[in-house]
This record gives structure tokens, C-alpha cells and sequence, in this order.
């Protein structure tokens, strides 16, 4: 009967059972508010891993970029670390950014509903949402780059932990071409998509 | 038959085992040749635009690609003899980064350039580079053997990168090339920032 009712249970319901228990269980994860963490490469490194938002969004943009299969798998993961350089050069500089926690965390909403949806734009738009999105990343980066003791090797650090981060996120988009693995896609869309709106719903009641 | 990327795999993971921590600046033992070759390549300055520098070329023509060979290591030596006309200005540092932003730019696009744009990039990187690390070249130092180990490893640099972008032919090579150049490019951007 346990079987049964397994069986009946679609890959997608398990998986939004999976993350009614991680929410559950999650607290909201701040990643840019510790102080002095910022010391070379190996915080460079950490601080995009530091943070569930940071890390489900940048999974996000390789998962998306394998949907949309070529040539968007290698554009998005080459535009995002440009965009998010200029994003940073605006946290270096103390140019101020309204909602950068808000940002990051509605990126995850995005594009986890992206992944979900199998929605497929046009390359340039994708582009566009993806670069959005880099801006307040990698303005979140940058505002602790002046900190560093060696502001090159944590630059370094942290474009390379998020270079790896899209990595992963494209071979587990591979999976796509099995139609278990499309599925598969989907609910960790959905499981992004539902951590970013936990993020956010946090924020909102810490008003 | 292995391939030659396999068997590049299986000596880089060689090297990676048996080497030990470098030391660039209190170079005991390791010889004024060797300090040479080492200085360059683990100061993350002037290694990122020399990585930048061979990925650029391995992408241009092969005939750009040839002067580029020899022209980067010339301008790597001459750049030693700057210290003899005035000391490094420590303002060139942004100057290398504004190279590595560049030159990382240029990789992600991938498109082949008029042949003077990397040569010009090689012969600002080979005299900035080498007037950088001239300020190493001090008491019982041997110029000579200091700046022939500098060559070299510029030499061998520039021709791995272009041996392994144009001997690349899997298209996932070449994109990870892009990619790495995109990651240079924000590399550079970000630090300017501080300049």
C-alpha cells in the first residue's frame, strides 16, 4: 500500500514535499552583513558559497542556460560574471543600491520559476534577466572588497566560486535530455523558486 | 595512445603533487634562473594578465599569434632595463589591471582583432611586467639569469595558451576559454574599482 501510494506520488509532488521540510527547517541566510570577513582568496571563495540565495541563484543561471541549451548554456554563464563585475564596481565605489538582499533573493524567485516553467525567451531577454540580476550580486560582493586584505585574490576567489557554482548548475542541467531528468530540472526549479520566496517573506516580516 | 590532453593531465597532476609551497621573494636556494621564472607566475598581478595574454593569442591567427611568441618575452627583457632609467611606479599596478580587464574582455568576445591591438597589448604587458619585477633584480642577484628565466617562462606561457586554444578542437574548449576570459574581465573590473 506504502508502494502504492508512492507510486502515485509525481516526482514533482515529491519534490515540493522535500521542500516543505527544508523550509521548515531553513532559516534566512545572510550572506553580506558579516563583518571583516573579507580577508583574500579563501573568503573571496567562501562568500558566494556563504549564502543559500548566492548559491541557489548561480545553480539557477547554469540549470536555465542548459534549458535553453545553445547558445544560451555558454552565453549566460559568460555574460553573468561581467555584468556582475560592473554590479561590484558600484559596491566598490559606495554607489549605493536600493534592495540588494531583495534583489538577490528575487533572483533565486526568477529564475527558479524559469527552470520551473521551462520558460524559453528569446537569448537576448534571458541575457537581460540574468544581468539584472548580476548587478545586485555582484554589488553584494563588492561592497566587501574593500575590506579585503588582498582585494585581488578575494575578487579572484569569488569570481571563481561563482564561475563554479554556474559550473555545477549547467551539469546538472544536462540531465535534461532524459525525460526523468527534465522533470528532475523542474522541481529543482521549484525548489529554487521556493527557497528565494522563503528569503524574501523573511525579509519582508524583518521589516 | 593516450592523448595529449590526457597526458598533459597526468603531468600536471604530477607537478601538483610533488610541488611545495613558493616563495617568491626570499628566494634562497631556488637560484637567481629559477626566481626568474617563478616571480612572474605566483604574483596573481602579473599572472592573470599573462594567462590573459596567451589565451588572447592562441585565439588570434596563427602568423599574430607567431610574433606574438617572440615579441612578448623581447618586451618582458627590455622591461628589466626600465629600472635603469627610473624606478617602477607603483601607479603601473592599475595599469595591469586595466590590461587583464581588457585582455579578458577580448577573450570572452572571441573575435579575431587587427594584428597591431595584441601586439600592442603583448609589448604594454611585456614592459610592465618586466619593469615590475626588475625591483627584484638587487645585490648578488644576476641580471642576466633573472631575466632569461623571466623570458622563458614568458616564452613557455604564451605558447601553452596558444598550443591549447588552437590544438582545442572540442568546441566545450573553446568555451571555456570565453568563459575564463569573462572571468579575468571581472576580475579587473572589480579591482579597478579600488584604484
Amino acid at each position: 500500500m506504502r508502494n502504492d501510494l508512492l507510486k502515485r506520488c509525481s516526482i514533482p509532488l515529491r519534490g515540493a514535499a522535500v521542500i516543505a521540510g527544508l523550509l521548515a527547517l531553513n532559516t534566512p541566510a545572510f550572506a553580506h552583513t558579516t563583518s571583516g570577513q573579507a580577508n583574500g582568496f579563501v573568503t573571496g571563495f567562501l562568500h558566494p558559497l556563504s549564502g543559500l540565495d548566492h548559491v541557489l541563484a548561480m545553480v539557477a543561471v547554469g540549470i536555465w542556460g542548459a534549458q535553453l541549451k545553445r547558445p544560451a548554456i555558454w552565453i549566460l554563464p559568460v555574460a553573468f560574471p561581467i555584468v556582475m563585475s560592473i554590479g561590484g564596481l558600484l559596491g566598490v565605489r559606495g554607489v549605493p543600491l536600493p534592495g540588494v538582499e531583495v534583489g538577490v533573493a528575487a533572483s533565486a524567485v526568477v529564475l527558479g520559476f524559469a527552470i520551473l516553467l521551462e520558460l524559453r525567451p528569446p537569448l537576448w531577454i534571458a541575457a537581460a534577466i540574468v544581468s539584472a540580476f548580476a548587478i545586485f550580486h555582484g554589488h553584494a560582493h563588492g561592497t566587501e572588497l574593500p575590506k579585503a586584505a588582498s582585494p585581488l585574490t578575494y575578487a579572484l576567489g569569488f569570481v571563481l566560486a561563482t564561475g563554479w557554482l554556474h559550473l555545477c548548475g549547467i551539469l546538472f542541467g544536462l540531465v535534461e535530455v532524459w525525460p526523468t531528468g527534465a522533470k528532475l530540472l523542474r522541481t529543482a526549479g521549484a525548489f529554487i523558486a521556493g527557497i528565494g520566496v522563503f528569503l524574501l517573506a523573511g525579509m519582508v516580516t524583518h521589516l | 595512445m593516450k592523448s595529449s590532453t590526457e597526458k598533459a593531465a597526468r603531468v600536471l597532476l604530477m607537478v601538483g603533487i610533488f610541488s611545495s609551497a613558493a616563495f617568491a621573494h626570499p628566494m634562497k636556494g631556488v637560484g637567481d634562473f629559477y626566481a626568474g621564472m617563478l616571480h612572474p607566475l605566483i604574483t596573481v598581478e602579473t599572472l592573470l594578465p599573462l594567462l590573459g595574454l596567451s589565451l588572447l593569442a592562441g585565439q588570434q591567427s596563427r602568423e599574430t599569434a607567431t610574433k606574438l611568441i617572440v615579441i612578448f618575452p623581447a618586451a618582458l627583457a627590455v622591461g628589466t632595463l626600465l629600472i635603469l632609467v627610473r624606478p617602477f611606479p607603483a601607479q603601473l599596478t592599475t595599469s595591469e589591471l586595466l590590461m587583464t580587464a581588457c585582455l579578458g574582455l577580448l577573450i570572452a568576445l572571441a573575435r579575431r582583432i587587427p594584428a597591431w591591438i595584441p601586439i600592442g597589448l603583448s609589448l604594454l604587458i611585456g614592459l610592465g611586467i618586466g619593469w615590475s619585477n626588475s625591483v627584484e633584480i638587487t645585490g648578488e642577484v644576476s641580471a642576466v639569469r633573472f631575466v632569461a628565466g623571466l623570458s622563458l617562462v614568458g616564452l613557455l606561457i604564451t605558447t601553452y595558451g596558444i598550443g591549447l586554444v588552437r590544438q582545442g578542437k572540442l568546441e566545450w574548449m573553446q568555451i571555456a576559454v570565453r568563459v575564463a576570459g569573462s572571468w579575468l574581465a571581472a576580475v579587473g573590473i572589480l579591482v579597478l574599482g579600488l584604484k
